[in-house]
């Protein structure tokens, strides 16, 4: 028995001890199934890696195809815009833009972090311009939406003071955007065949793309604003030089003209006038009657992509463009084949009928929203059979628009037979059109004039990509002078025209200090009343909420006792926008405020 | 040196130990047999089951039926007799041969063993707050799926909670003595001395093997040290006991009717009230063009009818068009629809009925000298009171106890269970929002079609198709719970335990999701296939018919050696001082796939998906990860002839949660008692039999809610979602949150002062205990500006404040032969966020925690009730809109209607109005603690004043036991998604429940509770309405019978004629048959204030039939 002791006894002891001496290293645990921060960041394609998340955040269809805070239905384009269109918006408890902009600013100030360390910076030089390039993605957005901000360049700690520090002025954020961009674009790569397997990075020509943008919306926003002359001249050379270099690249064609075939992928201008409708639904299932697929595009300098097989959309885009509807003042804006607005131009037919008042105008009318007499599909059920416009194909459409109840969109919805949500078009975020349209508008801005030869390697380009073969003159100074119109009102009303349901106009209404007279009008739909062609006592098109008009396409009254204008168009909201100067800027959350009393509100909230 | 490599050491020296000590067992020389029989000192009975055992041995049998017993011991030995309820008789074994016994009832329980952490104590010594339930609370429940269900009022300071009434998926959860933080409120469950890594595992223990349980509620606990800051629950099960075997058998089976739960209307009141609400939209014109109006006109026109589009004159063949009329109706132009329905089906008497569940549990025991054993089966079947689809919770039970001594100084006991539980319910059992779980129904739809299949109408699917036909969800957990300790009683005061614990959980998901096909009501158009077939989606969502697998494997295993000296000192000195050390560790492990676009919807097998091949037709995903706990600790109590009562207790934690140098923390323990009714100044008074006075004072700690790891800086490494090239990007991505590098475990401490007492002869008895917790390095969640672009770590920056009271008093007596006894106890727990770094950001309606309030508060508006005139709305709109400008938030703009002169938007009379709380002339919402604007606190989620009163008697065989149980004080306040059952009409096209039906504002009800009805359409005004108010939020205070049980046991007399039973006794209980509430929205006053998925499965009552059967 003894010796039985002895061994429980040191059993006992052993298993004491063990706990003892085994403590220390059993309670070292490590994750096993997440990668150690410590051991990472040791070669370049760690940062590759890492900087690969960024491309989500372009915008996209998921988050740029309803109301959102740059969404044109904010701005006079179409209804939707909710409480921000209205103007009635009030100070937000919180706001995802302001946080997750900054959660991005976060990522993008990690791998330059991590990238000041790293002993071979030319390895990585294109990964730490991508994370330049996307945190002055990120600060635009916010300049756009807020105005100045805090500006945070390196990673912060809860006990860091630049937590709670001030906003940083609008010139700040600026200079702090255009010095990333800058500093950004002689590292990323020249340019990326569509073949390679870098393509749908940043490349120099997108960065060159969009500092021409954000310099020229500072430079206007300034300008309009009796900023500082030196201040916003400097931006707007800026801006042309960074227009101009992408112009001179030759990297970048509009889509359906010669240049662009030149450039290869396939032929796009056999489709003619109609190559920009198809190239807002370019799908490498044929997705068009001439079977172009994606590396035809050369007009994207980036864009959010998607892949029919990969990455769908996975929203109903069709579907809800069919849904949306212009209003008025937009349907009243395209040119007429002479070159003429609809007020000034013989050849306007008038709103007598339904199909009347789209008869001579600029082809884009017809390709971004349905129009009297012509066939539209959307994918599902509807969608082209032989894409030989043949009687299949019209059969099989939504049906002849003869009569409508209200202006109906047609921009992004998709022809081919494609069930609801599948759609894989890529979202163009940064398009040689724009490109060349903020150049011209740069220059005009810039000098106060503009050279026949600047509008012919710019606006023109855009303005006759559509128009080529109805007769559209283009514009020049002899035409302006002869016809006694306005350049910057003509240069505006193109990017209103081509930039249609792409979430400019908003902004563009900011930076030129423009709501005044662009917002506050009467929201206005189709004629209503004794015009032919019309059933529906209601124009369905126009849902907007928050104001008086919502009771229009809820359709709780019978009949409408709204005035008409005086084309006897149907006026929704005599008072739509109670846009004031304050709106100009979104209000800073007000969690933000309570969290950090150096923050300022900004004026008027 | 590996600790590892001790570990398996030590395995070795068990395994060698058990070796040697099966060959050499000892046999008792000397002694002799001796019979006899124990009776009732008071009636002279027999008493049966007495518990007759050797003093400092495991040797002992029981008496029989007729109270006799027989068992070897030596002259020298002394025979110990204990039987519940009576005091326990010591008496020498000497040379008879005979002995009879009489047992007297016990004045009090002060002899009682209470269990405490590491080891037992006498009741009446015991310092700490402790409470203890038997395996009576466990009887005559019905079907239970988890024993926390059956403490519900039994325990003062525990308040129990359930989110549902899924079987299975309850949630049953308790707390002790309130909120002690806001990181997890579990209490540590300890079964028979090893803890259980989490408390899901009671969802599977078989409440029928509880012997007891003990509820360490305040210093007590700190022996437990890192994790005892909840308080800890030390749960023993049944074992076996020396004597004849035993053979148990407890048949029972239970009935469920729906109990508490919002009811639908009506078709025809649905249509009304639809109709008024509208018209009140539109300011008191009905809108007779508008689809829902006319929809609900037509619902009144043709109840009880279907009508097929095809008959409505005028019909394309393809569409609903505008302007058609049917029977003097205009047709709603719901342009896709394929026919109209207005069944009076009411959907939610459709969906829910009554269940059956059933239970057996079957047990086996007994032992000799050497050893004693229970063996226990345990069966439960639960039925679902949702009628359609594979609905179900069934659990089994084996379990073995068993000791056997090998020596006089050497024993072992071993723990074996094995316990699985299946849940089912059907797969597309919340598919959208109008599945059986969903916010609402559509009006009219029936169930099904005429010839029974799945029906669906306007994109809207009846619920009873796809929960019959669109598969089943399978979870099966099985736990193998393994525990032995050997015990060794080496020196005279001397007695070492190593205990080795190996729990697993092992679980097992299969769901399919099946393609159903939904028709028409005539069947005569198939309108949708959910899901839909072979299509899948990026994010993974089950769009089509898919199967999914996942298993958890998740092994937690637990070391726990301790010695122990306990002695005696001139008689007058009793000391004891333990020490011991443990080792727990946790090894999660799981992994899922699931295949879409599946072959066959007859088998479910991860093998059939037609598109594997595919991206996205197949995923896959693995977690994987580990915790450990290193501990010592200790105890020490001293008592001055068990008169002045001192313990220590002491434990040093280490967890591999905190980085190396924050890792370790000590806690302690102190309690004093006095146990005053010793004195001879109190025992001259000759009133108390028992009056002590205790006084504790402790730290424990809490590790939950921290991530295992959070002290590293780990990066996840996946897929980046982005198309780059021709492929979707891998990306490494931050986890969103900052690491933090000196947080270590929050620290409660704990303080308690109760008195227990004891008078007339014991038939009076109780105690009050007053506590407070203070939590000072809570670790929080602190909100920092935006532009930290990161959430961040938690911080030890919180403070929470717990205090309150408890008290039980229970009164035994009996009047005549009627014994009966009422007992009834009542808890306060309070709680107030004292510190919480950076600023407490608030929003109308529940607040998880703002600081200076206590945890999950409500704010809102002040209400001050109805605008009752015009004029009265146009003061108020003047009062806060002057000149018509809003400077409110939520108030609806009164502008002028354009289509009705001298009409305007916004409020009317019968709208609610509010108080500007702040005199600032608007009507403003609170963003923070320092600035509530116009909003008041509103009160608490957590429940004040928990209570429960019992009472019992019996007479002859007789005998009866009712429970009430009840909250004081709570409110709720049913925000988010729950919303448009407690808004009526806010969803114009759905099915309303009937709280507002007869309770609606009208001139001629102006103190009606509902405001005007109003749909969505209108300017929000449901929205001002109904925001978070101190009309809006709800009074949860509830009283509940919870639960009432008439007994029979047949007469003694009978079963020793029947040669085979030694007892019988039959049962009729209810559950939760009754209740007292104020709740508007015709939930269960028990239900979450968030009301979602299958919180909205309705509360049930039970009527169960048992049967308790003794061999």
């Amino acid at each position: 028995m003894k010796n039985q002791y002895k061994s429980i006894f040191t059993g006992l002891a052993v298993l004491l001890l063990s706990i003892q001496f085994g403590c220390k290293k059993s309670l070292d645990l490590t994750p096993q199934d997440q990668i150690s921060d410590a051991t990472y960041w040791t070669k370049a394609s760690d940062f590759k890696t890492f900087a690969n998340q960024y491309y989500g955040y372009l915008r996209n269809f998921n988050n740029s195809f309803a109301d959102n805070p740059h969404y044109d239905g904010r701005a006079d384009v179409f209804g939707g815009g909710g409480s921000y269109g209205a103007g009635t918006n009030i100070v937000p408890a919180s706001d995802a833009s302001w946080n997750t902009n900054y959660a991005r600013i976060r990522n993008c100030n990690y791998l330059l972090t991590k990238a000041a360390t790293y002993p071979r910076p030319t390895e990585i030089a294109q990964y730490v311009a991508e994370a330049k390039f996307f945190r002055a993605y990120c600060y635009f957005d916010l300049l756009q939406l807020y105005g100045g901000v805090p500006l945070i360049t390196k990673l912060l700690t809860v006990d860091d003071p630049a937590l709670y520090g001030a906003r940083a002025s609008r010139d700040a954020v600026v200079d702090q955007i255009v010095a990333d961009l800058q500093a950004a674009i002689p590292d990323l790569p020249v340019s990326l065949a569509y073949s390679s397997a870098d393509y749908g990075r940043v490349t120099q020509g997108a960065a060159q793309g969009f500092l021409g943008r954000v310099a020229l919306y500072e430079a206007t926003w300034q300008k309009f604003r009796n900023g500082d002359a030196s201040r916003y001249n400097d931006l707007f050379d800026k801006s042309i030089a960074a227009s101009n270099a992408v112009i001179q690249s030759g990297l970048y064609a509009l889509f359906g003209t010669k240049a662009s075939d030149a450039l290869g992928g396939g032929n796009s201008s056999i489709l003619g006038d109609s190559a920009m409708k198809y190239m807002f639904i370019l799908e490498n299932p044929k997705s068009n009657p001439a079977g172009i697929t994606k590396s035809a595009n050369h007009e994207y300098l980036l864009s959010y992509r998607y892949d029919d097989i990969l990455k769908v959309i996975g929203t109903n885009i069709s579907r809800q463009a069919n849904a949306i509807g212009p209003q008025q003042k937009w349907v009243n804006a395209p040119l007429c084949t002479d070159g003429l607005p609809i007020e000034k131009s013989p050849l306007f037919q008038g709103f007598a009928t339904y199909g009347s008042q789209f008869m001579n105008r600029d082809n884009r009318l017809k390709y971004s929203m349905k129009v009297y007499n012509m066939y539209y599909w959307y994918g599902n059920i509807n969608y082209r059979i032989t894409w030989l416009n043949d009687a299949a194909d019209d059969a099989n459409s939504l049906g002849k628009v003869t009569q409508i109840g209200g202006y109906g969109n047609q921009k992004w919805m998709t022809e081919r037979n494609c069930p609801d949500a599948k759609e894989s078009e890529d979202y163009p975020v940064i398009r040689y059109a724009e490109v060349l349209l903020n150049y011209a508008e740069a220059i005009y801005e810039r000098n106060g004039a503009i050279s026949d030869a600047d509008l012919n390697k710019s606006l023109n380009l855009v303005r006759l990509r559509t128009n080529s073969k109805n007769g559209m003159p283009p514009l020049t100074n002899a035409f302006v002078a002869a016809n006694g119109l306005d350049f910057r009102t003509e240069i505006r009303r193109e990017r209103f025209v081509e930039l249609y349901y792409e979430n400019f106009r908003f902004d563009d209404i900011k930076r030129w200090h423009s709501a005044q007279t662009d917002l506050v009008t009467n929201v206005g739909g189709t004629a209503y009343g004794n015009a032919t062609g019309f059933v529906s006592p209601w124009p369905v098109s126009i849902r907007y909420t928050g104001t008086q008009a919502q009771l229009g396409p809820n359709a709780l009254k019978p009949a409408p006792t709204n005035p008409l204008d005086q084309n006897g168009n149907l006026i929704i909201d005599q008072s739509a926008r109670a846009f004031t100067e304050k709106n100009y800027l979104y209000p800073i959350p007000s969690s933000e405020l309570a969290l950090n009393p150096k923050l300022t509100q900004n004026p008027g909230w | 040196m590996s600790f590892f490599y001790l570990k398996k050491s030590w395995l070795g020296v068990l395994a060698l130990v058990l070796l040697l000590a099966s060959v050499s067992l000892i046999s008792n020389a000397q002694s002799r047999l001796i019979t006899g029989v124990v009776t009732d000192a008071g009636n002279n009975e027999t008493l049966p089951g007495v518990t007759v055992g050797i003093k400092g041995t495991t040797r002992g049998t029981q008496t029989d039926i007729k109270g006799a017993f027989k068992l070897s011991a030596a002259p020298n030995e002394i025979l110990v007799f204990s039987f519940i309820g009576y005091a326990s008789k010591e008496v020498p074994a000497g040379s008879a041969s005979t002995l009879n016994v009489k047992l007297s009832p016990a004045k009090n329980n002060l002899d009682e063993v209470v269990v405490v952490g590491y080891g037992q104590q006498k009741k009446a010594t015991v310092t700490g707050a402790i409470a203890t339930v038997d395996s009576h609370t466990f009887q005559d429940r019905g079907p239970t799926n988890n024993p926390v269900a059956n403490l519900q009022g039994e325990v003062p300071g525990v308040v129990v909670t359930r989110t549902s009434a899924q079987p299975g998926r309850e949630n049953w959860n308790f707390q002790i003595r309130g909120a002690t933080s806001v990181n997890n409120q579990d209490p540590l469950v300890v079964l028979d001395g090893v803890a259980l890594n989490n408390n899901n595992e009671l969802n599977s223990i078989n409440p029928n093997d509880i012997e007891n349980i003990s509820f360490l509620k305040d210093a007590a606990a700190a022996i437990y040290g890192a994790r005892a800051a909840f308080g800890v629950v030390l749960i023993t099960t049944k074992r076996g006991k020396p004597g004849q075997m035993t053979i148990q058998y407890d048949p029972s089976v239970s009935e469920k009717v729906l109990g508490l739960q919002p009811h639908t209307v009506d078709l025809a009141t649905w249509a009304n009230g639809a109709m008024q609400a509208l018209t009140n939209d539109n300011y008191g014109v009905a809108p007779t063009t508008y689809v829902w109006y006319q929809y609900a006109q037509f619902a009144l026109g043709n109840l009880g009818k279907v009508v097929p589009a095809t008959a409505i004159p005028g019909y394309n063949g393809s569409a609903i068009t505008a302007g058609l009329t049917y029977n003097g109706l205009p047709v709603p132009t719901l342009g896709d629809v394929k026919e109209f329905d207005f069944t009076n089906t009411k959907m939610s008497d459709v969906l829910w009925g009554r269940a059956t569940s059933t239970e057996h549990n079957l047990s086996i025991s007994g032992g000799g000298d050497k050893n004693v054993y229970r063996f226990s089966l345990g069966y439960l079947n639960d039925g679902s009171q949702l009628k359609w689809g594979t609905n179900g919770n069934q659990r089994y039970n084996i379990r073995l106890n068993e000791d056997y001594r090998f020596s006089n100084h050497f024993s072992i006991t071993n723990n074996i269970s094995l316990e699985r539980n299946d849940i089912q319910q059907p797969t597309l059992y919340s598919f959208g929002s109008y599945s059986a779980l969903g916010t609402s129904f559509q009006p009219g739809l029936p169930a099904l079609t005429i010839s029974g299949r799945p029906y669906e109408w306007g994109g809207v699917a009846s619920p009873p198709g796809l929960l019959r036909d669109g598969g089943v969800n399978y979870e099966s957990n099985t736990r193998i719970l393994l525990n032995s300790t050997l015990n060794f009683n080496f020196l005279k005061h001397f007695k070492a335990t190593g205990t080795v614990g190996y729990n697993t959980w092992y679980q097992d998901d299969q769901v399919q999701t099946k393609q159903v096909q939904l028709y028409s009501y005539y069947d005569t158009n198939l309108i949708a296939t959910n899901p839909s077939a072979g299509g899948t989606n990026a994010s993974g969502s089950n769009l089509s018919t898919n199967y999914y697998r996942q298993n958890v494997t998740d092994p937690y295993y637990n070391l726990i050696g301790t010695l122990a000296y306990t002695n005696s000192f001139n008689k007058v000195h009793n000391v004891m001082l333990m020490g011991g050390a443990s080792y727990e560790r946790d090894e999660y492990d799981t992994w899922n796939a699931r295949t879409f676009n599946l072959a066959s919807d007859d088998v479910a097998s991860l093998g059939l998906g037609l598109s594997s091949g595919n991206a996205g037709y197949v995923t896959d995903g693995e977690t994987k990860n580990h915790y450990a706990l290193g501990s010592y600790f200790g105890r020490f109590t001293y008592d001055y002839k068990g008169k002045y009562l001192l313990e220590a207790t002491g434990r040093y934690d280490g967890s591999s949660k905190f980085i190396a140098d924050k890792r370790w923390k000590s806690f302690y323990g102190v309690s004093l008692g006095w146990r005053i009714a010793e004195e001879s100044f109190v025992k001259k008074l000759n009133f108390f039999d028992d009056l002590k006075l205790r006084a504790s004072y402790g730290t424990s700690g809490n590790q939950a809610g921290i991530g295992l790891y959070d002290y590293l800086q780990s990066l996840n490494v996946g897929s980046s979602n982005n198309l780059i090239g021709s492929t979707i990007a891998t990306a490494t991505t931050t986890t969103g949150s900052l690491v933090s590098l000196n947080r270590t475990w929050e620290t409660v401490k704990k303080a308690n002062l109760g008195l227990d007492y004891s008078i007339f002869k014991g038939k009076l008895s109780g105690s009050v205990d007053v506590f407070q917790n203070r939590n000072e390095n809570m670790l929080v969640s602190v909100t920092y500006p935006g532009t930290l672009g990161a959430s961040a770590p938690q911080s030890n920056s919180g403070d929470l404040k717990t205090w309150g009271w408890e008290a039980i008093v229970t009164y035994r007596d009996h009047i005549g032969k009627v014994k009966f006894s009422l007992s009834g106890n009542i808890t306060d727990s309070q709680n107030k966020l004292v510190h919480y770094s950076g600023v407490s950001l608030i929003s109308g309606g529940y607040n998880q925690t703002v600081e200076g309030y206590p945890l999950g508060s409500y704010f809102g508006l002040k209400y001050g009730g109805k605008l009752q005139s015009q004029a009265q709305v146009d003061a108020y709109n003047n009062y806060y809109a002057p000149g018509g400008v809003i400077n409110t938030i939520g108030l609806p703009a009164a502008t002028p209607l354009a289509n009705q002169a001298g009409k305007f938007t916004g409020l009317r009379p019968g709208d609610n109005w509010f108080q500007d709380v702040n005199h600032d002339g608007k009507l403003t919402a609170g963003t923070s603690n320092k600035d509530l604007g116009d909003y008041v606190y509103l009160g608490s989620d957590v429940p004040r004043y928990t209570f429960g009163f019992n009472m019992g008697a019996q007479w002859k065989g007789f005998d009866f036991y009712a429970i009430f149980q009840g909250v004081g004080k709570r409110t709720i306040f049913r925000g988010g998604s729950a919303n448009n059952w407690r808004v009526p009409f806010t969803s114009i096209f759905q099915m309303q429940t009937n709280s507002w039906v007869g309770n609606v504002w009208s001139p001629q009800t102006p103190n009606a509770y509902y405001p005007n009805l109003h749909s969505a359409l209108n300017n929000g005004i449901n929205n001002y309405n109904y925001q978070a108010s101190s009309w809006s939020v709800e009074n949860g205070a509830y009283l509940r019978l919870k639960n009432v049980v008439l007994g029979y046991t047949l007469p003694k007399s009978l079963m020793e004629r029947t040669k085979t039973f030694s007892s019988v006794r039959i049962y009729l209980a209810g559950s939760d048959l009754w209740e007292l509430t104020g709740i508007h929205d015709g939930w269960d006053p028990e239900t979450t204030r968030t009301a979602t998925g299958n919180e909205r499965y309705p509360f049930y009552r039970y009527l169960t039939l048992g049967a308790n059967i003794v061999f």
